[in-house]
C-alpha cells in the first residue's frame, strides 16, 4: 500500500497502519533514537513514546508525504526530553558494530566525545549530522536563532577535533 | 581523518542499526494502550480516467486552431490566386475592377479560428475545474496554465502583436 494511503487510515485512527509505517523504517528510526539514547532500553522506550505521539497528533498531519519527516523531529523530542531528565549512558552498547575501516573504537570515542560535550553542543551535533537537520529545522527544534546554531556548531566541532586528536584535524 | 566526514559516516553506519527482536511487540503494546480514536478517511482521489486524454485532445486541437489560422494564405483586395481574378470587361464604358462572384475578405481577423479557438479552452477549462474543485492547488495550476496559453494565443490571433 502506498504511504500517503497508510497515512490516512492511521489518521483515521487505525493503529495496525501506524504500526506499519514505523515498521518500514524500523533500522532508521532505531538507529537514530540509539544515537541520542545509546542504549537498547532507552532507545527502545524514546521509540514507545514517538508512536503514542504520532498517533494521537497524526491528523494534524497536513502533507502525508512528510510522515518519516515529522515522525523523525518527534523522535528526536522524545530523546532529547529523556536525556535532559537525566538517562545516561552506563556503558558500551550492546551489538554495536565494528566499522569498516577496520577501526572498531573510532564510533565509539566519536559518539563518547560528542555526548561529553555540553548539551546544546551536543543536541546541535546530533541533529545536524545524526538527523539530516537543515539549520532552521534545528533552530525550530531547539526553540532558538539560526545564528546560535551554527554559533554552536562550530564550537562543537572545534571541541570534537581537540578531544578526537590529530587524526580528526582537517587536511592542510 | 576529518571530523565531519566520520561525523557523516558513523551517521550513516547507524542509520543500518538491527533493532531488537521485540521492537515491533513493545510498540503495538504502547498503541495499545492508547484509547482508539475515529476519525473519517480522508484518501484523495485519484484522477479520472477520461480525464487526461480528453483534455491531451482538446489541447492538440487548439494548438491545430492556432497553427491552422497562420498557415492559411492572407487574403486581401488584389490577391485572389486561382479562385478570383481581377476581371476587367471593356464596354466601352469603363471597367469593373471587381469579380463579384469572389467573397469580399476585407477583415483579416480569423474570427471563426479565435470562436473555436475560445470554445475549446472553455470546454478545457470547464473540465478542468469539474477534475479538480476538491483540489485548489491543482486547480489554480490548471486554470493559470490554460488561462495564459489562451491569452497568448488569442493576442497572436486577432493580431494584437
Amino acid at each position: 500500500m502506498r504511504i500517503k494511503e497508510q497515512v490516512a487510515l492511521a489518521k483515521a485512527g487505525d493503529k495496525q497502519a501506524l504500526l506499519e509505517l514505523i515498521m518500514a523504517k524500523e533500522r532508521e528510526l532505531y538507529g537514530l533514537s540509539y544515537v541520542y539514547m545509546r542504549n537498547e532500553q532507552d532507545a527502545t522506550d524514546a521509540l514507545q513514546d514517538m508512536i503514542v505521539i504520532l498517533y494521537t497528533r497524526i491528523h494534524t498531519l497536513k502533507k502525508e508525504e512528510a510522515f518519516y519527516s515529522w515522525a523523525k523531529q518527534i523522535l528526536v523530542r522524545c530523546c532529547l526530553t529523556k536525556l535532559r531528565q537525566g538517562k545516561r549512558w552506563q556503558g558500551i552498547p550492546e551489538g554495536y558494530e565494528e566499522s569498516e575501516s577496520n577501526q572498531p573504537e573510532l564510533g565509539l570515542d566519536l559518539l563518547d566525545a560528542i555526548h561529553q560535550l555540553p548539551p546544546p553542543q551536543r543536541d546541535v551535533i546530533l541533529l545536524y549530522y545524526y538527523s539530516d537537520k537543515t539549520f532552521e529545522e534545528i533552530s525550530d527544534i531547539l526553540q532558538c536563532p539560526v545564528g546560535t546554531v551554527k554559533s554552536r556548531l562550530h564550537q562543537a566541532l572545534k571541541k570534537l577535533k581537540g578531544r578526537l586528536g590529530d587524526e580528526y584535524r582537517e587536511e592542510a | 581523518m576529518n571530523t565531519e566526514k566520520r561525523l557523516r559516516q558513523d551517521a550513516v553506519r547507524f542509520s543500518n542499526m538491527t533493532p531488537p527482536p521485540d521492537l515491533r511487540g513493545k510498540l503495538q503494546a504502547s498503541l495499545e494502550a492508547v484509547p482508539p480514536v475515529q476519525r473519517p478517511v480522508q484518501v484523495a482521489r485519484p484522477v479520472r480516467k477520461w480525464f487526461s486524454p480528453a483534455v491531451a485532445i482538446l489541447s492538440l486541437a487548439m494548438i491545430f486552431v492556432f497553427i491552422s489560422t497562420f498557415s492559411q494564405p492572407q487574403a486581401g483586395l488584389l490577391d485572389y490566386g486561382d479562385a478570383g481574378i481581377l476581371t476587367e470587361q471593356t464596354d466601352g464604358i469603363g471597367t469593373s475592377a471587381i469579380d463579384p462572384s469572389v467573397p469580399d475578405t476585407g477583415s483579416e481577423i480569423p474570427l471563426g479560428r479565435v470562436g473555436m479557438f475560445s470554445g475549446l479552452a472553455l470546454l478545457t477549462g470547464y473540465l478542468c475545474f469539474i477534475e479538480f474543485k476538491e483540489r485548489s492547488r491543482l486547480l489554480k495550476l490548471s486554470l493559470s496554465a490554460l488561462a495564459v496559453f489562451t491569452a497568448v494565443a488569442l493576442i497572436f490571433m486577432l493580431g494584437l502583436v
